[in-house]
């Protein structure tokens, strides 16, 4: 029943509706007597009514989501925005006129979490009392910004017979946000007739404006009463009443140290005289602050002063009288050279900067802070732009382009004040703001956010976007830190980008157009430009890891002798010779080994090669002698050894393996051996036992030969069948002669039982590769060549050991 | 998104037949065909988002050297990087990172989506043909592994008591066909029937 009445109902008041329009609809057509009055009508109709005709102005938008509900989305996404300008504007109005020294301490005590900020704002029914502030701030202005703005809309609209447009509904709104709660409503209401006028309709209306129009209303406000919209006294309704209040409560505080009504932006805005040292020296001096960034410079200088002025403080716990005096006695008597009309503002801004009461970034996050309605919290404004983006409506680009000029501009000037002399210390304090900060202060959110990225005003292509935000950016930086008349940058930058706009837009189409005809200059061009980039990008990459690759190959270069050694194992543990048999081991320290598996680090392989190997000479008579001894660079030796291998060298390269003792006789010897593979130069390590004839092990480990064929070689399980053959090679009866016996080991093609069966001299031979016998041929003839100029060593320890 | 179309579906070495050289070369041992695989996603990753970063300014005459320079920039750094961190892995996969400067599954993606297509999507692309390929790399080297070697990472998987020994000549052994590449041929050729078999049937 209820339902279909309520059905009925709808239907019933819609169709009324739908008639009464026709009729004025019908009244107002062209030529009859109120035809001026039809732009009304049809407002009217558009707002109940779906809109059925083209769009004649930009945003030219036909879809489901018109312009009508377009505008209604970016009120939606000004919620958060509103909402919290409602409270938080009750809240500091609630705080700063009670006039009560309690309940500012209370508040202020409560900003540090936000457990203390609910249970202060629950305790007797301040959030009501709050929030009916709120209100009584909020809603007059927003209420004179709706009807003035209206009122002229809707006479332009009658008067030059053009829609009315929807747009207004955001201006109003967008406008009553960038507004301070002091400012009285007859200004506000100026503030908007004129800017509409100037800015839109003298333009010709909506979609025709060049700048912003809710910004252009705040501009004409700010340059006609400069001292409203500066930001000094921007909290309650009643500027008097908070000046009286704040009087009375700070009636026993130092002045400095008083509770002020400036908005945390204003305290940015100190002259560069104020230097870094100053601030610094301020900021020493608060509860909690342990060290400042200028420390260094700073202590010499207070001690200095205090000595020659007999006062006996510690930095950190001076006394307002002598700060001050400290501060402001120039320079070239020891003291820090302040102006003393800086004084107060150096210690604004020092508060500011090391985040004393309130001004933690957190609140200024949150919008626990003073400033116009809608610009205090970061977070609503970061609300509205994750919604504006979601539905499209708002360009991510734009936001990102201005929040990045404005970060990386931010930083340009810190940059200076890090690296100058003395740490900074004499740079302006003002440069030296952290730059996330300044994106917590002030319009820059909102800005970015709500006004940047108005369709109309702002450029529509892609590229022109970032350069359009990066403007804004760099020019809401340039004027909040090198204008000393403004402080904040904001609303004068957007309006500025919004003047470039159009010419950014110019500039990137032709730049656009141009790009896809390549002239023979322009590939030239480009090559050269991709080769240079690539080329830095490698050098860069090769001298990051140059150091690592070496050490890696060292590393790899002490693994692998000592696998032919047979003191590593391929399994990665470590091992001991006992009894005839190789035992995993593990390293405790200084090299030594003891029984046990373990896996080896690369500290443990150095550590054992350290203990266990000796590079030693031998010379062409095949006496061992050293590289001391002979004066021969070790590094040098093993280079030249590797370019022009053993043929040629006076003293011949060779590591001694020490046994577990760590001291001599050696119990085997690391012949380096080089060859030719089948594509390059191969590098390996054979290791014979002191008898001279048997080979302990061997290892490759420098090669390009072919992965699965060639690249065998390097595999453990062909490595392992050289353990215990021998070096000298028999002739066809079996018989060995050390003077002229080949030395070398053969490889053969295929198996070695099945090519030598039990003759001799399979005692030399090693089975082949399959696949890869030239590699096999380029092995032997290394081993060949490699061993040769070691026969008269080898003949000396044969001899030794019988 | 053509992420995961490309690990399965769309999948580079079993639907497209791309990059079966280093495929047969590179899957001994698993671990050495997931380094593979990782360095292919590395690869075709950040090629196609440099690619597609750049797709509007690149000049046509040169289009294909260009993404050839910027593959191989990748590669480089790839190797380079092992050389320094994985010395003894870079040796087993020797010419075989080089190499992915021409393996087609790179310029495949590069020639095929990143030129046309906006970064983030291409950047996935990339990253899914290099994942598809890196899948199948470690199908098949682990196959290889485990039936070549009884391993898997190094590690044994079937016991030595199950082997056959002089006393018991009848028991398991490790199959030596794994061991050389032509088993990676037979093991994608199984791969793609299967594919193709599943494909079929879900088509109808």
């Amino acid at each position: 029943m209820l339902g279909f009445l309520k059905n009925f109902m709808e239907i019933e008041m819609k169709n009324l509706l739908r008639k009464s329009l026709d009729a004025q609809l019908a009244a107002t057509e062209e030529g009859k007597p109120l035809a001026r009055l039809r732009p009304l009508v049809e407002a009217v109709d558009h707002f109940f009514f779906e809109v059925v005709e083209e769009t004649p102005g930009p945003p030219h938008i036909r879809d489901a989501v018109n312009t009508k509900r377009w505008m209604s989305l970016v009120v939606v996404s000004l919620i958060p925005v509103i909402l919290w300008a409602l409270w938080n504007t009750g809240l500091q109005k609630l705080v700063y006129t009670s006039g009560d020294r309690e309940l500012m301490r209370d508040f202020f005590a409560s900003s540090h979490s936000l457990s203390a900020y609910f249970d202060f704002v629950a305790k007797e029914g301040r959030w009501w009392s709050a929030l009916l502030y709120g209100l009584g701030a909020f809603i007059p202005i927003m209420l004179v910004s709706y009807v003035v703005g209206g009122i002229v809309e809707v006479v332009f609209a009658c008067v030059r017979r053009h829609p009315i447009s929807e747009g207004f509904l955001v201006t109003g709104m967008l406008y009553a946000l960038i507004l301070p709660p002091t400012l009285p409503l007859w200004m506000a209401a100026l503030g908007i007739a004129t800017g509409i006028i100037i800015s839109k309709e003298l333009f010709g209306g909506v979609g025709r404006n060049i700048v912003n129009p809710a910004l252009c209303c705040r501009l004409i406000l700010f340059f006609a009463f400069p001292a409203q919209m500066t930001g000094d006294i921007w909290v309650g309704t009643n500027p008097y009443v908070v000046r009286e209040a704040l009087l009375k409560v700070n009636k026993d505080i130092p002045a400095v140290d008083g509770y002020t009504q400036a908005t945390p932006l204003k305290r940015v805005n100190v002259g560069i005289d104020v230097e870094r040292i100053h601030v610094d020296a301020i900021a020493a001096q608060f509860p909690g602050v342990q060290k400042v960034s200028t420390q260094d410079v700073l202590e010499p200088m207070w001690a200095k002063w205090a000595k020659s002025h007999d006062v006996d403080e510690e930095l950190g716990a001076i006394s307002q009288k002598n700060l001050r005096q400290f501060l402001i006695t120039p320079k070239e008597a020891g003291g820090l050279g302040l102006l003393a009309e800086d004084y107060e503002g150096a210690w604004k801004l020092a508060s500011l900067q090391y985040e004393q009461g309130v001004l933690t970034d957190w609140n200024f996050f949150l919008g626990n802070k003073l400033g116009c309605f809608g610009e205090t919290s970061t977070l609503a404004c970061l609300l509205g732009a994750i919604f504006l983006v979601w539905t499209g409506i708002g360009s991510w680009k734009t936001m990102a382009a201005v929040l990045l000029g404005a970060l990386s501009t931010a930083f340009l000037f810190e940059l200076p004040s890090l690296f100058a002399e003395n740490q900074g210390a004499f740079s302006p304090a003002l440069f030296a703001i952290p730059a996330y900060k300044h994106l917590l202060l002030g319009g820059l959110a909102f800005g970015a956010v709500f006004m940047a990225t108005d369709p109309v005003s702002s450029p529509t292509l892609s590229a022109s976007k970032w350069i359009y935000g990066i403007l804004i950016g760099f020019l809401t930086i340039i004027i909040r830190t090198v204008n000393p008349a403004f402080p904040e940058g904001v609303m004068l930058a957007i309006i500025l980008g919004n003047v470039a706009a159009p010419l950014i837009d110019h500039g990137v189409s032709r730049w656009y157009r141009r790009r896809h005809s390549f002239t023979a200059l322009g590939t030239l061009g480009f090559i050269a430009a991709l080769s240079i980039v690539a080329a830095l990008v490698l050098s860069l990459v090769s001298g990051m890891l140059k150091e690592r690759q070496e050490y890696a190959k060292e590393l790899d270069r002490s693994r692998q002798l000592l696998l032919s050694a047979r003191i590593y194992s391929p399994k990665g543990y470590l091992q001991l010779y006992r009894d005839g048999e190789y035992l995993p081991a593990h390293h405790v320290g200084e090299g030594k080994l003891l029984l046990g598996e373990k896996r080896a680090t690369d500290a443990d392989i150095f550590a054992v090669y350290q203990r266990h190997v000796r590079p030693i000479l031998v010379d062409l008579g095949g006496r061992k002698t050293t590289y001391e001894k002979q004066q021969i660079s070790m590094e040098k030796h093993l280079k030249e050894w590797k370019k022009t291998g053993s043929g040629e060298l006076e003293y011949l390269p060779l590591f001694g393996i020490l046994p577990e003792s760590g001291q001599e006789p050696f119990v085997s010897y690391v012949v380096p051996v080089s060859g030719y593979g089948l594509w390059d130069r191969i590098y390996g390590y054979i290791c014979i036992n002191n008898d001279g004839k048997t080979v302990c092990g061997i290892a490759w480990y420098d090669h390009q030969e072919t992965p699965g064929l060639g690249g065998e070689i390097a595999s453990y399980d062909w490595q392992k069948q050289f353990s215990g053959k021998q070096i000298f090679q028999c002739d066809e009866e079996g018989n060995i002669d050390i003077e002229t016996s080949p030395l070398g080991i053969s490889v053969v093609k295929g198996k070695v039982e099945d090519v030598l069966g039990d003759s001799e001299k399979r005692k030399s031979a090693v089975d082949g590769i399959s696949g890869a016998t030239l590699t096999g041929n380029g092995v032997m003839r290394a081993y060949k060549d490699s061993l040769e100029p070691y026969r008269p060593f080898f003949k000396r320890l044969t001899q030794d050991g019988e | 998104m053509g992420f995961k179309e490309q690990l399965f579906e769309k999948n580079q070495i079993l639907v497209a037949i791309l990059g079966i050289c280093s495929a047969l070369g590179v899957t001994t041992r698993l671990h050495i065909a997931l380094t593979m695989g990782a360095s292919v996603v590395f690869v075709t990753g950040f090629s196609s988002l440099f690619i597609s970063l750049l797709r509007r300014h690149i000049p046509d005459s040169v289009r294909i050297i260009t993404e050839l320079t910027i593959i191989s920039l990748f590669v480089i750094i790839v190797d380079q990087f092992l050389k320094a961190y994985f010395l003894p892995l870079s040796k087993v996969l020797s010419v075989f990172v080089g190499l992915i400067i021409t393996n087609c599954l790179v310029m495949g993606r590069a020639e095929a989506f990143a030129k046309n297509n906006p970064p983030l999507p291409s950047f996935l692309d990339g990253v899914g043909a290099g994942l598809g390929y890196a899948i199948v790399l470690a199908i098949v080297g682990g196959i290889r592994e485990l039936f070549g070697f009884g391993e898997l990472f190094g590690y044994r998987i079937i016991p030595l008591s199950w082997y056959a020994t002089a006393d018991h000549p009848d028991l398991y052994r490790n199959i030596g066909l794994m061991y050389i590449p032509p088993s990676a041929f037979f093991i994608l050729a199984m791969l793609i029937w299967g594919v193709n078999r599943y494909k079929m049937k879900r088509e109808g």
